[in-house]
């Protein structure tokens, strides 16, 4: 069963069309790249995968589940349910730790909140030893480890990160991109990575290509 | 998940937190305590006068007299003869007339000459002991007792002065000591706080048995005469009478209790004006920084609703802070001004002589503390309105970078 399958979707902003017909799958724990410039749609795709948006035209199902159709409620319950999201700069609640930013997530996604599972992701993300310290004394390149343990906590059938790198150095940039691919492989989480960063690029071979000439590749 | 968040907020914001929580608690510790004493004053002036319909003394002010005579709270205007006690008494109209010697006290507390029936007045009971009979005999109020630690059987020396400014500090009565010979059960007037022996005592305390050859003591004074009447006519009569054709005079006190409270009365509206004015910028406070957190949060909220919180709990999480807020500064300021009071009538204050009961709660608290809590979520409404209703994907494009 496929992670993420799209298919024949468009979608515009009043007269002017974003996105024009885009069909694509991701398999079960399989990765893929979505590259374009800017205002090529990229945000506009994701907001649609991820329920934020309601999609116009065509079909998306995560994990076998309709969000093309569902009602807003039921866009929600499905993206806290099968869809993790790691944004540039918006990666955890201010207000409280790492800890406490996985304990709410994990029980927003499933439920509950089992400490010995938060503990094991933020080892194999190396950074337990923050995990109650405020956030202003975490690094970049710790706060964003934080918001890849936070996305996957849930254990999503799907992983979006929209610009995961973009505001990182090289080396920080290299090490998430290594985490994002070991943890989500280790977790069967699939993968789609939204970016123009032409540090990570080469890292994962499928792309979907977005702009004038858009084709969809998986 | 909303408390945890509310919580949250509020810690990582500590000092606007606190502001506001100062704020509320400034003025609901303004409002509750003009609630206490504007309530209990009324009462208690109205419990300590109750069966008596006038009272005679020296020429002067008829507040002070009523003051002094009735809630030992304030100097005497001087002194009446004794003789003018047997003139009342005869007098129509009159049911009854308990005389009053005052001029003494001990460690603040006064020690007032009077009669037995003086206690009838304020159907006080005695706990232990007996009433006093000998000279020295005396009898003490629930209060005084305890906070003098005064037990029966016990002496004790008076002192000249009445209790405000000397205390009962001035030249003591050393030859002459007083006997406790029993405790009242606390009454919830002013017998609580005196300290309560015959005019016997207080005369014999200054000399005037001594004196007795002397023209002038012939006619040992008095303080003040407590009169109550049998019939309307004595109403209408005896004040006339006595403040035209004696050296006295006569005041009713229900008419200067209702001149003080209504003197008292502007000053409690003032400040309980001045006391909503308060919750109001507190109220003001709270919208204020609720509606500049809900701003600078929208990355936060929008990145809890991604994470599947749904709209319902990230507004409660706004309201929740804005009324946690409210409800810790209400609390705060409640226990603050029961605090306040206790703390005022420990001593020797006007209010402590009043015997106002710190740690009695008032019905309208809870109405107070209702009113700034409501006052918390209104003013959280806006913001969590704003946030409820705002799409996620304008939140997330301003926010996600």
């Amino acid at each position: 069963m496929a992670s993420l399958d799209v298919n024949g979707l468009s979608h515009a902003f009043g007269s002017e069309a974003v996105l024009k017909d885009i069909t694509f799958r991701i398999d079960q724990g399989a990765h893929m790249l979505l590259l374009g410039p800017s205002g090529s749609g990229k945000s506009t795709l994701i907001n649609l995968i991820t329920g934020i948006l309601p999609c116009q035209s065509g079909t998306i199902h995560v994990a076998g589940e309709a969000m093309s159709g569902a009602r807003g409620r039921q866009r929600d319950d499905l993206r806290r349910r099968r869809i993790g999201v790691v944004f540039q700069s918006l990666r955890l609640v201010s207000a409280l730790t790492v800890r406490r930013n996985l304990h709410l997530a994990q029980r927003l996604a499933t439920g509950t909140s089992v400490p010995e599972q938060i503990d094991a992701l933020l080892d194999r993300l190396g950074i337990r030893h923050r995990a109650d310290a405020p956030l202003r004394q975490l690094s970049q390149g710790q706060l964003q480890r934080a918001a890849i343990a936070r996305a996957l906590i849930g254990r999503p059938a799907l992983l979006v990160a929209d610009e995961p790198t973009s505001a990182l150095d090289d080396a920080n940039a290299a090490d998430t991109i290594d985490l994002l691919l070991e943890t989500a492989q280790a977790q069967g989480t699939s993968l789609l990575v939204a970016t123009h960063d032409r540090r990570i690029m080469d890292r994962i071979g499928h792309r979907l290509i977005l702009g004038e000439d858009a084709r969809a590749a998986a | 998940m909303i408390a945890e968040l509310a919580f949250a907020y509020m810690r990582e914001r500590v000092l606007a937190t606190l502001l506001n929580v100062a704020l509320l608690a400034l003025s609901v510790a303004a409002l509750v305590m003009l609630l206490i004493a504007s309530a209990q004053i009324g009462e208690r002036l109205e419990r300590n006068s109750q069966g008596i319909d006038l009272v005679v003394g020296a020429k002067g002010s008829p507040l002070q007299l009523i003051l002094s005579s009735i809630y030992q709270m304030d100097r005497p205007t001087g002194n009446i003869p004794l003789s003018s006690l047997q003139s009342l008494r005869r007098a129509p109209g009159v049911a009854r007339v308990i005389p009053l010697a005052l001029g003494d006290a001990f460690r603040g507390y006064r020690i007032v000459g009077t009669e037995p029936g003086y206690l009838s007045l304020y159907k006080a009971e005695i706990a232990a002991g007996r009433m006093f009979a000998g000279e020295g005999d005396c009898v003490i109020g629930a209060e005084a007792a305890r906070a003098l630690g005064l037990t029966v059987g016990q002496r004790f020396i008076g002192g000249h002065g009445m209790g405000e400014d000397d205390g009962g500090l001035g030249a003591e009565h050393e030859a002459n000591p007083f006997t406790v010979t029993a405790i009242l059960k606390p009454t919830g007037t002013v017998a609580d706080r005196l300290i309560i022996t015959s005019i016997d005592t207080i005369w014999h305390m200054h000399g005037i048995e001594a004196s007795q050859d002397n023209a002038a003591a012939a006619d040992p004074e008095i303080t003040a005469l407590l009169v109550t009447y049998r019939n309307a006519a004595g109403a209408v009569r005896l004040p006339l009478m006595i403040n035209r054709q004696t050296n006295m005079q006569a005041a009713v006190p229900a008419i200067e209790t209702n001149r003080l409270l209504s003197l008292l009365g502007v000053g409690i509206d003032g400040a309980r004006l001045f006391g909503w004015l308060l919750a109001l910028i507190g109220g003001l406070s709270i919208f204020v920084t609720m509606l500049n957190a809900a701003s600078a949060r929208e990355g936060d909220l929008a990145l809890l609703r991604v994470m599947g919180a749904t709209r319902a709990q990230v507004f409660g999480t706004i309201m929740l802070e804005g009324t946690v807020t409210a409800l810790i500064g209400a609390v705060t300021g409640l226990l603050t001004a029961h605090l306040v009071i206790a703390q005022i009538t420990s001593g020797q204050s006007p209010l402590a002589q009043l015997g106002i009961e710190p740690w009695r709660w008032n019905g309208g608290e809870a109405a107070i503390v209702a009113i700034v809590v409501g006052i918390g979520a209104m003013t959280a409404l806006v913001p969590a309105m704003r946030i409820f209703t705002a799409n996620l994907a304008t939140m997330l494009g301003k926010s996600a970078g």
